[in-house]
């Protein structure tokens, strides 16, 4: 259940700009960033998860 | 600030009380994840659990609650903390086992509350709850893959626990009487159903079986101010960490 935002497809690598990107962990160095592998360029990249959400309580 | 209705006072204090023992947990166990971002996840949650406290106890306060009784200046037994917290048996999967349904069951309860003077505070706790309830599930979900038989073992305790601190299933519209007061917007009963609902589509899908869990929890006797049956509850030794007895530096101020 892993429910980041985003779409794959609008995950652009901060180095070269590609959206050839994946998800690499769900979990980069903190809770709230995810890890991607760019295809592009080969590079790591994390992305901060946040927007503004608060948890789901099933309303 | 206005009053609130008799038994908000308490609603709100176990919610504090067990994010005090959620953030003296996390950082218990900040060192023994299983990779260094699990501990450093659990150390940021450690310190949004404490900032959360820190404003809770203060519009406490302002309900006339003593500010070191609060903090920590009192007995075990007057903790009114999640009992699911009250002692982590085992090792990591028994840790995540234990404080995510206490997490989550804080965050429904604070996220029914229907107040102007709490709702900002209570929408930026969300925003950190997010992550916090994001990563338990992400976690249980490897570690039902990973040690089923453990996660199992340890929900049909913790499960039923976080069921008591959320209350009864006889307090529905009529009867929850937060609900009646207009504190909170949510009765009890449905409170739980979302709660039980949750961890059964967490888990439809992998080998945690949650048949054996006593979702009618809690029992008769359930204490309205500890918001949980029985009488354990934490221990000295939790509470002279939580007051910082030994090391002042690092105490709630």
């Amino acid at each position: 259940m892993m429910t980041d935002h985003a779409p794959e497809s609008a995950v652009r690598c901060p180095f070269c700009e590609s959206t050839d990107t994946e998800r690499e962990s769900a979990f980069g160095s903190e809770i709230s960033k995810t890890q991607y592998y760019c295809n592009g360029c080969n590079t790591v990249f994390e992305r901060i998860k946040y927007d503004g959400e608060n948890p789901d309580t099933g309303r | 600030m206005s009053e609130w209705p008799e038994p908000a006072v308490d609603y709100v204090q176990a919610i504090t009380d067990t994010k005090l023992v959620l953030g003296h947990r996390y950082a218990q166990w900040a060192l023994s994840g299983p990779s260094l971002e699990d501990d450093i996840g659990g150390a940021s949650a450690a310190q949004e659990e404490i900032g959360h406290v820190r404003q809770l106890a203060s519009k406490l306060e302002a309900q006339g609650r003593d500010l070191e009784w609060t903090k920590g200046q009192r007995d075990p037994d007057e903790f009114a903390n999640a009992a699911c917290l009250d002692r982590i048996d085992g090792d990591w999967t028994e840790y995540v086992a234990s404080i995510a349904p206490a997490d989550r069951a804080a965050w429904y309860l604070l996220d029914a509350i229907d107040r102007d003077d709490l709702e900002g505070l209570i929408t930026k706790m969300g925003e950190d709850e997010y992550f916090h309830l994001e990563y338990h599930d992400a976690r249980l979900e490897t570690l039902a893959e990973e040690d089923p038989g453990t996660v199992q073992a340890t929900l049909e305790r913790t499960l039923p626990q976080a069921l008591a601190f959320i209350g009864p299933a006889s307090y529905d519209e009529s009867e929850d009487p937060l609900y009646e007061a207009g504190f909170t917007d949510r009765p009890i009963s449905e409170i739980r159903t979302a709660f039980i609902d949750h961890y059964r589509e967490l888990f439809a899908e992998t080998d945690v079986s949650l048949e054996d869990v006593d979702w009618d929890a809690p029992a008769d006797d359930w204490n309205e101010t500890r918001r949980r049956t029985g009488t354990d509850a934490i221990t000295a030794n939790d509470v002279k960490q939580l007051r910082g007895e030994r090391n002042a530096e690092f105490a709630l101020s």
